[in-house]
């Protein structure tokens, strides 16, 4: 086991201790405490979070200096590098997803318990707002140390060069084609409620995200093998294009419909027109001619 | 469908070179041990300066160590 697998290791041990003691603490102190006081004084399990300072030192090369070669130990090499920002990626990727379906959730739980008419007050205890940091931090550690793990275990499997690129990245749209029909489902939810505007905005941004990882798969599909995967693949990519593109001109139009309420109808609007037509010539027709060029070249 | 492979021939050169461990070529070319197993699996491609390090290690070309297979 490498020096980077060690400190994965130590600082999921680290994270999961400190979730246990909050846990732990929580549970007991509810039942005698208000809530709000036993959240305060059980996150003070948080604190273990300080020992994950101590993985680089614990986990030292004990021959680090100057080699006999004259290269210096690498405390963290080239590999070592990539994995490194890969688990980074992979961190802030998962905590964005987690961290928008936990607000919408909320969201959708105030809406459900008190209704939909009118404005929704809550009110809360404002020093609670710094924990809210600690999940988020807690997530994107634990990611890390997980990604982490897997790539140095893996011996990195996927990073056979640029097809190594195009396995995780078909690893990236599984992981989208899991969310879509979250995210999906929650613009209907958000629709069921009356929040017409707000849902077909979120659907939009769905498939954005959507048609992100699908058009990174589109630029490595010369790596895969079956002729009907790649067809696939790329009426999936023109699809998610096009809806895209289309939901969100609907967006834009209606931005303009509003904006020319105020009687600022003009000069702005022509720049959001030239965007529109830039975006759907990115998207559709060029997406569109490139296909049209690639059957007359398999027809040649 | 071309599936691009970049194959190379360290472990050959390390036994070529006096049975040299991989901790020694590691040591020699500056980085961990874990890379060098990495590399002579074929799950990790170097970067152009390394490939050259490993390469000078065995007096060898870069060519003669990696080898890039386009079938």
């Amino acid at each position: 086991m490498g020096r980077h697998e060690k400190i994965a290791w130590y600082n999921l041990a680290v994270i999961g201790t400190s979730v246990l003691f909050f846990l732990v603490s929580f549970f007991v102190m509810k039942d005698r405490h208000s809530l709000e006081s036993s959240f305060e004084v059980s996150s003070s399990a948080f604190a273990v979070l300080a020992f994950l300072g101590f993985g680089q030192t614990l986990f030292r090369k004990e021959d680090a200096g100057k080699r006999r070669s004259g290269f210096y130990d690498p405390e963290l090499d080239e590999r070592d590098v990539q994995i490194r920002q890969r688990a980074a990626l992979h961190s802030f990727a998962i905590f964005w997803v987690l961290f928008v379906l936990a607000i919408m959730g909320f969201w959708m739980f105030f809406r459900w318990r008190h209704g939909t008419e009118g404005p929704l007050m809550i009110t809360f205890n404002v020093n609670l707002l710094p924990l809210l940091t600690v999940p988020g931090f807690l997530i994107i550690m634990s990611v890390h140390a997980i990604s982490t793990i897997i790539q140095q275990r893996d011996n990195i499997k996927d990073n056979n060069g640029v097809q190594g690129v195009f396995v995780s990245n078909l690893r990236s749209m599984i992981l989208s084609m899991f969310f879509l029909p979250i995210f999906l489902l929650m613009s209907f939810f958000i629709a069921m409620q009356g929040e017409i505007f707000f849902a077909f905005q979120f659907a939009a941004l769905s498939f954005g995200a959507f048609a992100m990882a699908v058009r990174e798969i589109r630029r490595k599909q010369e790596y895969l093998e079956d002729e009907r995967l790649v067809y696939g693949v790329k009426l999936l990519g023109r699809i998610s294009n096009i809806v895209f593109t289309l939901m969100y001109g609907g967006l834009i139009v209606k931005f303009i419909l509003d904006y020319s309420k105020f009687g600022l109808f003009k000069f702005p609007t022509l720049f959001i027109l030239l965007f529109i037509a830039l975006i759907f010539y990115r998207t559709v027709i060029a997406d569109l001619r490139h296909y049209l060029r690639e059957r007359r070249h398999e027809k040649a | 469908m071309k599936k691009p492979e970049i194959k190379n021939t360290i472990r050959r050169y390390r036994f070529d070179h006096d049975e040299m461990t991989q901790e020694e070529l590691a040591e020699l070319v500056g980085v961990s041990r874990q890379t060098i197993i990495a590399l002579e699996a074929g799950k990790y491609v170097p970067s152009l300066g390394l490939a050259f390090r490993i390469a000078r290690v065995f007096g060898a070309k870069v060519e003669d160590v990696f080898e890039y297979n386009a079938d």
